[in-house]
């Protein structure tokens, strides 16, 4: 039984849930504005002219329709490219390089034998999406194109689409991610373990004894352990063998975590019975032509580089579907649902990164630019802070992302919560922060639930602080703008005989990890 | 002795003449706020729990910043409320306000025209909130709102019953925290 004394926080916990459920099953598609898409679709036909006036002279000369070449790379069947003009991405490379992802899933499919074993019985075309890339060239008047194939891992890394782009995993997605040169040379692949990367793979040239590498993400500060996987290739229609290439695989380690183990570069590829023959490459005109550079694939919105806050929002955003709770309060997480209504409504606009904030505060929310919304935790925090504290200002942050969501006319779609924020807008005229915190104060419980649910599970303590520990925390950030004030709306769920100063102390000793702190230093 | 007191008398009329002379020249440039305008004003915060509203005595002319109206897209702005551009009543009034904004002056509070929990101060300070002259465009009424801790435009809209109310707030883009 819960304690009485959270009854009505309850019944107002599951009316939110109950929204936020209503909303998810609803599937309601984000309405776009019509002027970005309009000024999108314009661009997207320059990038089609270009691609039907130059494709002859992308491919690369004298690979012919093998496989593989004496040289060991990986070489798919060439095979003329239609992309899809109605279904693109747009968006652009963190170094500024405007990038068009043009689906092609009315194209041959080419997929790793281990997809069939993933998935018995099922046809893998339909599993996987195949799409082009049409990188801007920095300075040149011209598209480097490249070839993105993701497989996923599990049922629900099983796609549309609309909800997954090289710039935009889901959070949650397991799978591989592979890129090839136009003409379907192998150029890198990435595994991705619930919106991580974990491995990346290279085909080289010759076996190499495993080695220390640098490739990859750069600003990813793991320990990296590379090696060298064989691996036999087979020509999917007839069976014949092709030879042995040797992928440098790499698996990255997140510091005080355990990384996968799997060799990543051990797929056999293969291409669907039904599929045309391979059609011959020509050789081609032009004399060179070399692949664009690219960064790490986005986790659509852990862009945290802080090993233990990045582990920190994965493990929060998990949830607890499976755990045993003894509060009878568990089914009011409220962070992995949040989480998922930004997945859900089509157009993922949620990052979370760390940096310099210049503010005292351990994190903030910006406004929605470009469509998205990010979350920036403080270097100088994140150096102090326990980790339950971090997890609690995650979630502060991520319920600013959500209620800016519902604010936003054009993401506007829980009517509720919308509801909701005018009546507290109108309370506090020109001031947002107040007018979330003041609606905030009804997420009260749902937040302390996300931390203790995330302490049980994960936390130094094992969630043995007691949960009125956990609610006072999430009494953290309900200030009024300004002040070290609580704001009016929030005093009326102080549990009985506790102060505010009380509460200030607790997130104060957590914020700094003191020795009055219950969490652990975050390092 | 003598000469000093003269000099002293001097110089307090000089004071005393240019503070009346800036006084009747303040009063004839800064025009006041009309009632109804008034109305609008304690419309506004008339939600507001705050036992005490302190609001700059002088409204806001036209500033920079608050050209995020005109050179943000709507679908794109923060809007807590329910101001619908498809609306095509609203849509009419925010483009002839946004086409008018631009000539915002300062005008004077009148304070005993306002509720009493209003405290209109002659100084700035970071408690004290500052507005723009609510520009009335037939049912709607526009106003920016300065203070320390945000910028926003906020709407009001005259109810059947003839008074002003919360229609929206459009918001600065900030940081929260």
């Amino acid at each position: 039984m819960p304690p009485p004394k959270y009854k009505n926080l309850i019944r107002l916990g599951f009316g939110l849930i109950f929204g936020i459920f209503l909303l998810l099953t609803s599937c309601i598609e984000e309405p776009e504005s019509p002027e970005l898409r309009e000024l999108e679709v314009t661009e997207i036909s320059q990038v089609r002219d270009w691609f039907e006036s130059n494709k002859t002279n992308l491919r690369l000369p004298e690979r012919g329709s093998n496989y593989r070449s004496e040289s060991q790379e990986l070489i798919l069947p060439f095979f003329e490219k239609e992309p899809d003009w109605d279904q693109f991405h747009h968006y652009y490379f963190p170094d500024g390089r405007e990038v068009f992802e043009v689906s092609l899933e009315n194209a041959t499919k080419y997929y790793p034998k281990t997809l069939l074993d993933s998935f018995p019985n099922q046809n893998p075309a339909e599993l996987m999406i195949q799409n082009i890339m049409f990188v801007r060239h920095p300075t040149l008047d011209r598209f480097d194109p490249l070839i993105a194939r993701y497989y996923p891992d599990n049922l629900n890394s099983i796609e549309k689409f609309n909800n997954i782009s090289f710039s935009g995993l889901p959070f949650d997605w397991s799978g591989t991610l592979d890129i090839w040169t136009y003409d379907e040379h192998y150029l890198i692949g990435y595994k991705i373990d619930q919106g991580q990367i974990t491995h990346t793979r290279e085909m080289q040239v010759s076996a190499v004894n495993g080695k220390k590498g640098s490739f990859g993400p750069e600003n990813m500060d793991e320990a990296i352990h590379c090696y060298v996987v064989a691996t036999d290739w087979y020509d999917g229609n007839t069976g014949e063998y092709l030879g042995t290439t040797h992928a440098h695989t790499c698996e990255w380690q997140r510091g005080g975590s355990q990384g996968g183990s799997g060799s990543g570069g051990g797929d056999d590829y293969q291409r669907p019975p039904c599929c045309d023959d391979p059609i011959p490459v020509p050789p081609r005109d032009e004399p060179t032509y070399d692949p664009p550079s690219i960064p790490a694939p986005s986790t659509i919105i852990n862009q945290l580089t802080n090993p233990c806050a990045a582990d920190i929002f994965l493990e929060l955003s998990k949830g607890n579907a499976y755990l045993t709770d003894i509060t009878g309060l568990g089914s009011l997480d409220i962070f992995p649902g949040m989480l998922d209504l930004f997945e859900q409504s089509g157009q993922f606009d949620y990052r979370i990164q760390n940096g310099n904030t210049g503010s005292e505060a351990g994190g903030s929310t910006s406004p929605i630019v470009n469509g998205i919304i990010t979350i920036t935790l403080s270097n100088d925090y994140l150096l102090k802070a326990t980790s339950l504290s971090i997890a609690r200002t995650i979630i502060h942050e991520t319920v600013h992302a959500y209620l800016r969501k519902q604010t936003s006319y054009r993401s506007a779609t829980d009517m509720n919560t919308h509801q909701l924020l005018v009546e507290y807008g109108r309370k506090y005229p020109g001031i947002i922060n107040d007018a979330h915190h003041s609606l905030m104060s009804q997420f009260i419980l749902g937040m302390a639930v996300s931390l203790y649910n995330w302490d049980k599970k994960y936390g130094p303590t094992g969630g043995s602080l007691g949960f009125d520990y956990y609610y006072k925390m999430a009494f953290g950030g309900l200030v009024k703008n300004g002040t070290r004030e609580l704001i009016l709306e929030a005093k009326p769920y102080l549990p009985d005989g506790v102060s505010w100063d009380e509460i200030r102390k607790i997130l104060e000793n957590e914020a700094t990890g003191n020795y009055q702190a219950n969490g652990e230093k975050c390092d | 002795m003598v000469r000093s007191a003269i000099k002293t008398y001097l110089n307090l009329g000089l004071i005393l003449f240019l503070f009346l002379g800036f006084q009747n020249v303040y009063s004839q440039k800064v025009k006041l706020l009309k009632k109804e305008q008034h109305l609008v004003i304690n419309s506004i915060f008339k939600y507001s729990s705050e036992k005490q509203i302190k609001l700059y005595k002088k409204t806001l002319e036209y500033e920079s910043w608050m050209g995020f109206i005109k050179t943000t897209n709507f679908e794109d702005l923060e809007v807590i409320g329910n101001c619908l551009i498809k609306d095509s009543e609203f849509e009419k009034e925010f483009n002839e306000f946004k086409n008018v904004m631009v000539n915002l002056g300062s005008k004077k509070i009148n304070s005993k025209e306002l509720d009493s929990k209003f405290k209109v101060k002659i100084i700035p300070s970071k408690n004290v909130s500052a507005i723009s002259e609510p520009i009335i465009i037939n049912e709607y009424s526009f106003q920016f709102i300065k203070s320390f801790y945000g910028r926003a435009l906020n709407v009001q809209k005259k109810n059947d019953q003839g008074n002003w109310d919360y229609a929206c707030g459009i918001y600065f883009p900030i940081d929260l925290q």
